[in-house]
């Protein structure tokens, strides 16, 4: 039986449209998908990040994230990504209180320390809408956070890798990307300049007191790199220009508490002993 | 095969030809030898038997669930397996199939067996045994044999003495005697019988005619949820006995929607033609019965089930099953924040089962705020599959919104952290501190905030330090902006506590890194 050796060139044709049909829908961001959503940040952050007229401005949702940390042990990356996370599952999409997990490996809680309720509820992360995940290599973690973002009962996940390849990090950006479910990647600062990845944006997170940081955004697509100074005050990211001296601080702290307590219902003898 | 018994070694076991020349179990080493100079003698297993007996005991459980393997007390009887086929024969068609279809696989895999089935355990054991000598009815010559209901005093009447499961001593007492069927010891006064051989004797044979029970307990509880699925042909490959699965998986969940159950946790059971059983357990964070879950949970556990030779039947049991009402959280589109949250958590709960299933128990973790006051005790993990926290003494859960304390960490060591810290007062802040051989320089601190201990709980926790129970924190931020959570533990100036002496020196005081914030 004789093999025929040409193709039919419509056939060719047809198949090459589809092909660049499939690849421009799973390329990243584009303007025609008009589902993404997006997180506002703060005023400078959002018009950092502005996109290509007519998407949203603020963090992509649905798209892989990367944050990465100074080397030694601090948790200014962790608390910046708590940040991201609690906004994200407070958004409106989430129907304001979504479940958001989070992977790390076992041995890095003996040393970076053990997520702790009490200070993810300072960010507004109530525990019950957090699942952990303690895996024992970076490949779970890979695993369990593309299981997380396909299981459609998540709005972010967040994975604690040191390990990352472009391959890994573009499938876990594609998962997202088709589930509508944001990943955050935190890294330590070793690891980010020898390996490329998929991600949208890159930032760069360091310490400046009590949850404030000094953000840098080394890489965004469609978006312009630059650093803030931010900060986390009632329940949502802030832009900085000055630097607060520790006793403003502390008077700020006691005002917030005093507003707080006010501001709960049903208990008024507590209002009057605190103020 | 030989044991080391009193007396020197002894057969405990012989073998076809050997018994067909006069050998039998029990005979000196050197007498048999004497028999047969070229005797082959190898020493006993009794873990070894005793093993092969509960495998074997497992996979009887494919003919009923209540199964138990008798205790090897004596080698020459022969080890048995109890099956308690009370409601079970008719579906293997009658016990006399039952029995035929049994033997059958036990021969194929190699065992010489012999079963009965009767209305008492102990004349099914002396069925089992001596039935074969016995002149009735059955099919002697296959194997088997089935005492009809309540003639189990006729047929056992012709037994020997010894198929009564009498003590040992009684045994050759009667024998002395003449005393030799098991008939003979109806009608004899049972005061004297008694005397002279003890209860043990009257227990047995009122055991085995049905006067007194006795009960056996099965190696495995018996689960009231278990669908079963022979095949005709053992299956050997994965993806049969995935499909089989799914159909076992279709028809568990029939039996619990009838009764409204969902299943916390799942036991898959291969029986395998070489007489052994394969098993796969997984758990649910919440009542499931939905196939398709389950079948993707499962599906993490099928590669490392070993299939032998082949899978003749297998079983699913829900061993923990809880009430379950299906579409409550469909319907439900009233109520605010509650139901959003109880939709939450119906969505998690798959997810929690699959990373659970696929990276081991414990992976999956919740958080929870406590109602304590010391910081480890404040914010514990417990497990997502079933709410267990994982520390051993957990504080009381919150019954109200967590207290507003003073800033605290995001991060918590478990143990706190020992570090070497200079203080320019002793009972100030200190002004730098080495941790991991870094120095940190404190540019601002705040604090102390004092936490004493919880002195009305009886038990420390493990590891704690009673002694010194104090704890002035101190929140510190350092050069570069990064903030920790440091203490300095016990009080200054005092002794630690009242049961040092006052003559020993004051320690200095120690501190400790115990958390960091974002």
């Amino acid at each position: 039986m004789a093999i025929k050796s040409g193709v039919d060139p419509d056939v060719m044709t047809t198949l090459r449209a589809r092909i660049r049909s499939i690849e421009k829908n799973s390329d990243g961001l584009n303007a025609s998908n008009s589902k993404a959503s997006a997180i506002s940040l703060s005023p400078a952050l959002d018009e950092a990040l502005a996109q290509s007229s007519g998407a949203p401005a603020g963090l992509v949702q649905g798209a892989l994230h990367e944050i990465v940390g100074t080397p030694g042990t601090n948790g200014a990356a962790g608390g910046f990504a708590a940040a991201l996370l609690s906004l994200m599952s407070r958004s409106e999409e989430a129907g304001g209180q979504g479940a958001v997990l989070w992977c790390h490996r076992r041995h890095d809680a003996d040393e970076k320390g053990e997520l702790y309720a009490p200070g993810l509820a300072a960010f507004g992360l109530a525990p019950a809408q957090l699942l952990v995940v303690q895996a024992r290599r970076d490949q779970d973690i890979l695993w369990a956070l593309e299981e997380g973002v396909k299981s459609s009962a998540l709005v972010a996940v967040l994975g604690e890798v040191d390990d990352l390849d472009f391959t890994a990090s573009r499938r876990l950006q594609l998962a997202a990307e088709i589930n509508g479910v944001t990943v955050l990647l935190v890294r330590s600062a070793g690891q980010q300049a020898s390996t490329t990845s998929a991600a949208i944006t890159r930032w760069k997170v360091e310490a400046a007191g009590e949850a404030r940081w000094h953000l840098e955004l080394l890489r965004c697509r469609g978006g312009t790199p630059g650093s803030w100074a931010v900060e986390w005050r009632d329940g949502r990211l802030c832009d900085r220009a000055g630097q607060a001296s520790p006793a403003d601080r502390i008077a700020a702290d006691r005002v917030a508490v005093a507003a707080d307590l006010r501001q709960r219902p049903g208990k008024p003898s507590q209002a009057r002993l605190a103020v | 095969m030989v044991t080391a018994a009193h007396g020197g070694i002894r057969l405990a076991a012989v073998n076809m030809p050997a018994a067909l020349r006069g050998l039998e179990p029990g005979l000196t080493l050197a007498a048999a030898r004497a028999v047969i100079p070229d005797l082959e003698t190898t020493p006993t297993e009794p873990e070894h038997d005793a093993k092969a007996l509960q495998v074997l005991s497992d996979w009887c459980s494919c003919y009923t669930p209540w199964t138990a393997p008798e205790a090897l007390a004596e080698p020459a009887v022969g080890a048995g397996v109890w099956l308690d086929v009370t409601g079970c024969a008719h579906l293997f068609g009658g016990e006399d199939s039952l029995l035929d279809h049994l033997l059958g696989r036990m021969r194929r895999q190699g065992f010489m067996a012999q079963a009965a089935i009767a209305d008492t355990p102990g004349a099914a054991w002396g069925m089992a045994r001596y039935g074969r000598a016995a002149s009735c009815e059955n099919s002697a010559e296959a194997g088997w044999g089935i005492v009809s209901p309540g003639e189990h005093r006729q047929v056992l009447k012709a037994l020997p003495v010894a198929a009564l499961r009498p003590p040992r001593e009684a045994c050759e007492g009667l024998d002395r005697l003449g005393l030799r069927r098991a008939g003979d010891l109806y009608d004899l006064p049972r005061g004297p019988l008694a005397a002279r051989f003890g209860d043990g004797l009257l227990q047995r044979l009122d055991q085995a005619l049905g006067r007194v029970a006795e009960p056996v307990s099965p190696r495995e509880r018996t689960r009231a949820h278990r669908v079963r699925l022979a095949f005709p042909e053992a299956i050997g490959h994965l993806d049969d006995v995935a499909a089989g699965l799914a159909r076992l998986l279709e028809r568990l969940e029939q039996r619990l929607a009838d009764e409204r159950l969902g299943l916390r946790r799942a036991e898959f059971t291969l029986y395998r033609v070489d007489g052994a059983v394969s098993r796969a357990t997984v758990g649910t964070s919440r009542p499931v019965r939905d196939p398709g879950h389950l079948q993707r949970l499962f599906a993490e556990r099928l590669d490392g089930l070993d299939l032998g030779f082949g899978v003749e039947v297998m079983t699913i049991a829900a061993p923990v099953v809880e009430a379950m009402t299906s579409t409550q959280l469909d319907l439900d589109e009233v109520g605010g924040q509650s139901s959003t949250a109880a939709r939450r958590e119906a969505r998690l709960g798959p997810l929690v089962d699959r990373l659970e299933t696929r990276l081991g128990r414990g992976s999956v973790l919740r958080l929870e705020a406590r109602a304590s006051h010391v910081p480890e005790r404040a914010g514990i993990a417990a497990s997502a599959l079933d709410g267990r926290p994982l520390a051993v003494d957990a504080a009381p859960a919150l019954d109200e919104a967590p207290p507003k304390l003073r800033p605290r960490p995001l991060r918590l060591f478990a143990r706190p952290r020992s570090v070497e810290a200079v203080a320019e007062v002793p009972d100030g802040p200190p002004v730098l501190f080495r941790w991991r051989r870094v120095v940190h320089r404190v540019v601002h601190a705040e604090g102390p905030e004092r936490i004493a201990s919880e002195w009305w709980r009886d038990e420390a926790l493990p590891g704690e330090d009673r002694s010194h129970l104090t704890r002035d924190y101190y929140r510190i931020e350092d050069t570069e902006g990064r903030r920790f959570w440091l203490f300095r533990e016990g009080l200054y100036d005092v002794p630690p506590s009242p049961q040092t002496e006052a003559s020993e020196p004051i320690r200095a005081p120690r501190w400790f890194l115990h958390g960091v914030f974002a």
